[in-house]
């Protein structure tokens, strides 16, 4: 099993590094239109500040036997969304993985959408229909807040559960411009306009990055499920040993004791 | 980098799908095809569904591109599709059945909702794009 999932983690590790380039260039653009207009200029952009209803995306498993990997990250979920009840917030949910889905129904918390067996087909049209939902809630139902959280893949040996917000979109942080260092940038030509540009691009950035938590997500349970499948490979192995050596003690003791007894048998004939 | 020349990268959210030295592209834009030459002044275009295509030397390729971005620079030109298939790759009879489907469709249920009627549009001009490009490269060989 640690095989398979090694095998799995390395195809997954790859669809993580092909679909950065594209999720690095929208954001790149993303990031220089933003800087170039005000956050009203976009019902993405904009934060009315209202913050009492709040819609969190949790990406788990559907499958177990993946060491901390969803309890982890179910953890923090829970933590989040107790917290927002406190402050006297409404908050839903969409779940994908059987995992969450069972821990949170378990927790009495209202579900507005779940996807399981997703896991091995993920593709991009799947990051679409979520985001399509995600968006639609944030602009006609009245959320104010639309977060993602998600196992981030660092390396086979390193995943870590991580909250963002998605929606509002975040400012881009100007240093951060400043840092890519592209004056080119500000002199480009747009078709049809950069009101348009930004119009098409920002529902296309919210994709990417839905796409990029579910193959995040994806390598990062194939690489909890690796270790944790090591670790018990590594376990039982011990545990063999110990056992068998606990047998063959047991088995010269008995033979030991037999000899004696055959031995005591002869001398009291003699 | 050889001189009089750019470099175009394709990439769509699931992988890098050409990156190559290249003398001439050209693209379906927001308003209609455009070309672009090595030394083109920056420029952010949406696009649209069509066939974009490329030369390099004598050799043209073709490419069906499903709505995203160019970024045009003086050396480089970066195409960002939400979907884009090679010539090549395109199984030309999956594309008719498409179209046949999506005509079907936009024939069959005038009484339903716009919205279906747009889909279904939309999946023929896919259509379409596809199998004008592999029919392209068909020429091509």
């Amino acid at each position: 099993m640690k095989l398979v999932a090694a095998s799995k983690v390395r195809r997954a590790q790859e669809r993580i590094e092909s679909a950065r380039p594209y999720s690095e260039k929208i954001e790149e653009l993303v990031n220089s239109l933003a800087a170039k207009v005000s956050a009203d200029t976009h019902p993405l952009l904009r934060d009315d500040m209202k913050d009492d209803r709040v819609l969190l995306l949790v990406i788990t498993s559907d499958k177990g036997l993946c060491g901390g990997y969803n309890t982890n990250l179910l953890r923090q979920a829970f933590q989040f969304l107790r917290k927002r009840e406190e402050e006297g917030k409404e908050t839903e949910i969409i779940v994908v993985g059987r995992k969450g889905r069972d821990f949170l129904a378990r927790r009495e918390f209202s579900f507005k959408e779940q996807f399981t067996d997703v896991y091995g087909k993920i593709d991009f049209a799947l990051a679409t229909q979520l985001a399509e939902i995600m968006t639609k809630a944030y602009l006609e139902e009245s959320f104010d807040e639309v977060h993602i959280i998600t196992t981030e893949f660092r390396t086979i040996l390193s995943q870590s559960p991580r909250l963002s917000r998605l929606l509002p979109l975040a400012p881009p942080v100007p240093e951060a411009i400043d840092a890519q260092g592209d004056p080119v940038a500000a002199e480009y030509i747009y078709e049809p306009s950069m009101e348009g540009v930004l119009d098409s691009i920002l529902p296309r950035h919210v994709r990417v990055q839905i796409y990029r938590s579910l193959l995040d997500a994806e390598a990062s349970e194939f690489g909890a499920r690796m270790t944790a499948m090591d670790n018990a490979s590594r376990n039982a192995e011990e545990m063999i040993g110990a056992l068998t050596l606990q047998m063959n003690r047991v088995r010269q003791a008995s033979i030991t004791t037999e000899l004696l007894e055959v031995v005591a048998g002869a001398d009291a004939l003699a | 980098m050889v001189e009089g020349k750019m470099m175009l990268d394709i990439v769509t959210p699931e992988r890098k799908l050409v990156s190559a030295e290249v003398d001439e592209v050209t693209a379906p834009g927001f308003y209609g095809e455009f070309g672009v030459l090595p030394q083109h002044t920056p420029y952010l275009c949406q696009l649209g569904v069509g066939v974009l295509s490329y030369r390099t030397g004598s050799a043209r390729y073709f490419v069906s591109v499903i709505e995203g971005y160019a970024e045009v620079g003086p050396e480089k030109i970066t195409i960002l599709a939400e979907h884009a298939e090679r010539a090549e790759d395109i199984d030309a009879e999956r594309a008719q059945e498409a179209r046949q489907r999506a005509q079907e469709r936009m024939t069959g249920q005038k009484s339903e909702e716009e919205l279906d009627f747009d889909r279904a549009e939309l999946a023929l001009k896919r259509a379409i794009t596809r199998i004008s490009v592999a029919n392209q490269s068909g020429l091509n060989n």
